[in-house]
């Protein structure tokens, strides 16, 4: 069965759907506001294939922030948190609908691993650790994050089957796994003794260092597709640029005009989604091969009086998950050069128009 | 209308009766005027000054060593910081940092300087960088890194000097920064708290306690202690009653002893806890007579809390129901008194600070701009101040009786150490309150430094002294320092003619660390001193000869060693014979 936008359920009273129909360029897309858990402030991190969303909502500035699950059909609803905790924070969602992220404990934070089927788990840490945080999930069920102790902060892989190991680090003294794919490669930030690099993990090499563009310092990868190719930041004295890590070498994606850029997200089509800075403001980028990097605030209608400031994933039906503001939202009368800041984010559920979407 | 009370009889008489009624209504209408009365009294309610202008909005400020105040905005301009004097009204730029230090963490070192974590980069998202501001050379010196980006962190000194950094958004991807960091200002290094990882909210309200662990008292409503040592560890203390009272500033109004004020909401609410107690509860103080959130809330010279600004209205930011009467707080009596009001608006952004001279600056605001008032407390219009004419020269070390030079000696009847604030979204991470021991002496007062470190943290200070009718003096600035191994100060200083051209000294030593004691003398008068001797270590009398005849000589010594000297003892006078 396929399954179009104009089939889902939108009478969820948190589900605001924002018709881009009088925009009629091509790439444009149907947004919906996600809504809010009480706080009213929503950071969306992950989309599945399913359109699914996961991510936090509530206060997060007064210390309420809830991992949240959000469906068509459903909304947003609340994850909860461990025992004794009184924070949580959802990172990443795989196919088959099984969520990870991290919840503070009584005296500590855990990654969790949530399944509709077995609801939430404490993944608990490495040997020894104190706390833990997840931040990745591929379909198998594996979850990357890191666990900390008195030996230091080391990425990890967990998993059901085998319970949770070290990834080691790329010889400085603390490493952080953000993402895994369907091979099991995995990519994060490692200290090494030139500074903080991404990494790529493999079960066969090891952890090895992506490297940065040529004159920066430091790097970082955060999403990685079935196909290998992985993004993140490349800094340096000059600013951060999103990069593509692709067959070994490193691609400067660009900004939007600034000297600042971040790839967040990047599908199986190698599209790729990230924020870059301009003088408005930091503005959600959409970057294929062929078009460059393109504001996404330009597919979808001025008249939604939407911003949308980071987008932060896309899955491959190109369904893109982003945060921003809605200009007249009453508990924050929005400025333009600061649309995130400090009110409600919301997040937004940005469909390509007319598209043909593909299921779970 | 009616003015006093006399303003009824006389009506009553007028009448020559009245019926209950109407002196009830009659009360009620003198009533209000008294009210009336009352708000426009500065001995009473205080005064605010015209509102005035600065280049830039003061959302990030701080109360340096020097009395200068440094201040910077917000956004993409936030990487404009001022140095504003309130001596001359005048400001200036200061040197640029070396990125966008809005949204940073903020505490002041033991030697005066100003440590700033993160910041924001053009993204929004959190800057990993660190630095230090000189207030004298007037430069930014960048530190190593920290783990990673931090977009309101909180800064907390700590007892040894060292600075705990917590808290921050890295960005939406990862979220809060969740690993504790310490600065360790020897070696220029960052230790991580790597077992007391914890997801807490941006900008926590962070206290170093009596004990040494830091408090973490809000926004959330569990609330936690925090052990630095090692790789650190939590401990959960309790919930708080209301919850969640985001941007509702939270004080230490006494060493361990926290209130929380309004916020969340918003609601007029406070509560406090005494981390002092075995079994530290939250329980509800008195509540402000108006609801607020985005409030400022400042410690003033005598242990009073002066909370204003902020906004009554359920908007994150409401400009729509500004709040202008401003409050204090009464810690001894649990009450809250209703003062002058502010004349605009001061919501999201705004900052409010104590200056040395017993007046609050408060200012800024994303709805109002970058605009300030100056307000002069109820204590200003009491009377004439106290005045401190000396302290010690050098840093004080904790538990050490130093000398407070005051013709006002008699009439103190507090002796108050506040730190200076560095404040930002409505919380004060260097906002802290000592009460001091003292005794009256000749010439001014013995006061006994806070006991250790966790009390203060090694660093500047505004020194007040406070009379018995409650004016307090100018504040000096006095240093606590780190690790100070200065000699304790000497006593019982004692002069004694013994001819026409000679006077004897004796004192007692306090110290078993002096190199030892220099001697210093003015004639005539008890101010002018110069240095005329010293004597080595364990030397408790000096005979000072060639002296005028029928002359009075003033005397006072001090221990030193090569970490420097010790307080001042008391004065003494004799005057020589005749003959």
């Amino acid at each position: 069965m396929r399954r179009s936008i104009a089939n889902l359920n939108l009478s969820t009273a948190l589900a605001v759907l924002l018709m881009a129909a009088s925009h009629a360029a091509a790439g444009s897309y149907n947004v919906v506001d996600l809504g809010a858990l009480p706080g009213g402030s929503t950071t969306g991190r992950a989309i599945n294939l399913a359109g699914d969303i996961v991510g936090s909502s509530g206060a997060p500035q007064s210390g309420i922030s809830r991992a949240f699950f959000w469906s068509s059909r459903q909304g947003v609803r609340s994850l909860g948190v461990l025992a004794g905790g009184d924070y949580s924070d959802a990172f990443a969602i795989n196919h088959p609908g099984q969520v990870t992220g991290s919840s503070n404990t009584a005296n500590g934070v855990h990654a969790f691993f949530w399944s509709p089927v077995s609801g939430f788990r404490d993944v608990g840490t490495l040997a020894g650790d104190a706390s833990s945080r997840g931040f990745g999930i591929n379909d198998s069920g594996q979850v990357v994050g890191y666990s900390s102790g008195a030996a230091g902060v080391r990425a990890f892989v967990w998993s059901s089957r085998t319970g949770m190991q070290s990834l080691g680090t790329l010889g400085g003294n603390d490493s952080e796994a953000y993402a895994v794919n369907n091979a099991g490669q995995i990519v994060g930030i490692s200290s090494a003794s030139n500074g903080k690099r991404a990494f790529l993990w493999t079960s066969g090499t090891g952890m090895q260092d992506l490297g940065v563009l040529a004159g920066d310092t430091a790097s970082r990868a955060l999403s990685i597709n079935a196909r290998g190719m992985i993004v993140g930041s490349s800094f340096g004295p000059a600013g951060g640029h999103a990069v593509l890590w692709n067959n070994g070498t490193i691609q400067n994606l660009g900004t939007l005009g600034g000297n600042f850029s971040v790839a967040r997200g990047v599908n199986n089509a190698g599209q790729v989604v990230g924020e870059s800075a301009i003088s408005l403001g930091p503005r959600a980028f959409l970057w294929t091969s062929a078009q460059g990097m393109q504001d996404l605030n330009s597919f979808i209608p001025a008249s939604l009086g939407i911003v949308l400031t980071a987008a932060l994933s896309i899955n491959d039906n190109g369904q893109i998950v982003a945060i921003g503001a809605t200009v007249a939202d009453p508990a924050h009368a929005v400025d333009l050069d600061d649309p995130h800041h400090p009110g409600p984010t919301h997040a937004f559920l940005l469909t390509p128009a007319g598209a043909t979407l593909g299921q779970r | 209308m009616f003015t006093n009370e006399k303003t009824l009889i006389e009506f009553c008489a007028k009448r020559g009766r009245v019926t209950i009624a109407e002196y009830i209504v009659f009360a009620m209408v003198l009533s209000s005027h008294l009210t009336f009365a009352q708000v426009t009294d500065p001995s009473l309610v205080g005064q605010w000054s015209t509102v005035q202008s600065f280049p830039y909005m003061p959302a990030h400020t701080h109360v340096m060593y020097n009395g200068v105040v440094l201040f910077w905005p917000t956004f993409d301009v936030g990487n404009n910081p001022q140095l504003w004097n309130p001596s001359t009204n005048g400001v200036t730029a200061a040197t640029f940092a070396p990125y966008n230090i809005f949204c940073a963490g903020h505490s002041f070192l033991a030697n005066g300087k100003l440590l700033v974590t993160g910041g924001q980069d053009p993204t929004g998202n959190g800057l990993p960088n660190a630095s230090i501001y000189d207030p004298i050379s007037g430069t930014w010196t960048q530190l190593p890194d920290m783990n990673q980006g931090r977009w309101y962190p909180t800064n907390t000194t700590l007892a040894n000097g060292d600075v705990l950094v917590v808290s921050g958004q890295i960005d939406p991807s990862i979220g809060n920064d969740a690993l504790p960091q310490v600065w360790q200002a020897g070696s220029n290094t960052w230790r991580n708290l790597t077992t007391a990882q914890l997801t807490q909210p941006l900008y926590p309200s962070m206290f170093l306690l009596p004990n040494g662990k830091v408090f973490n008292a809000g926004p959330s409503q569990t609330t936690r202690s925090l052990d630095t040592t090692g790789t650190g560890a939590w401990t959960f203390v309790a919930y708080s009653k209301y919850g969640s009272r985001d941007y509702g500033p939270a004080v230490m109004y006494q060493p361990g002893k926290i209130i929380l004020i309004g916020g969340g909401g918003p609601t007029n609410t406070a509560e406090t806890i005494d981390m002092n107690a075995a079994s530290p509860a939250w329980s509800y103080a008195a509540p402000m007579t108006y609801p607020r959130r985005q409030a400022n809330a400042t410690i003033l010279p005598d242990g009073t809390i002066f909370v204003s600004g902020g906004s009554s209205g359920s908007a994150f930011d409401d400009e729509t129901a500004p709040v202008y009467p401003t409050e204090l707080w009464n810690p001894l009596t649990n009450t809250w008194t209703t003062l002058a009001s502010v004349a605009v608006y001061r919501g999201y952004h705004s900052t409010s600070v104590l200056l040395p001279d017993g007046r609050v600056m408060e200012g800024g605001g994303e709805k109002t701009g970058a605009t300030y008032q100056i307000f002069s407390p109820p204590y200003l219009f009491h009377g004439t101040r106290p005045t401190i004419s000396s302290t010690p020269s050098g840093g004080l070390s904790y538990g050490q009786t130093f000398f407070v030079g005051t013709p006002s000696a008699s009439s103190i009847g507090s002796v108050t150490l506040l730190g200076l604030d560095s404040t930002t979204h409505t919380f004060d991470q260097n906002q802290r309150f000592n009460q001091l021991a003292f005794t009256q002496t000749t010439g001014g007062l013995n006061v006994i430094s806070p006991a250790n470190a966790n009390l203060a943290p090694p660093g500047y200070y505004m020194l007040f002294i406070i009379s018995s009718t409650g004016v307090p003096s100018v504040a000096a600035i006095v240093q606590l320092a780190p690790g100070s191994s200065r000699p304790a100060t000497p006593s019982n200083l004692s002069a004694a003619a013994a001819s026409g051209s000679k006077i004897n000294l004796r004192w007692t030593d306090n110290s078993n660390n002096e190199s030892g004691f220099s001697i210093e003398r003015s004639v005539n008068t008890s101010s002018n001193f110069t240095q005329i001797a010293t004597v080595g270590a364990g030397v408790t009398n000096y005979a000072d000869s060639g002296l005028t005849v029928s002359t009075f000589y003033y005397y006072r010594v001090r221990a030193f060693n090569a970490s420097g000297n010790s307080a001042y003892s008391n004065t003494a006078k004799a005057k020589t014979l005749a003959h």
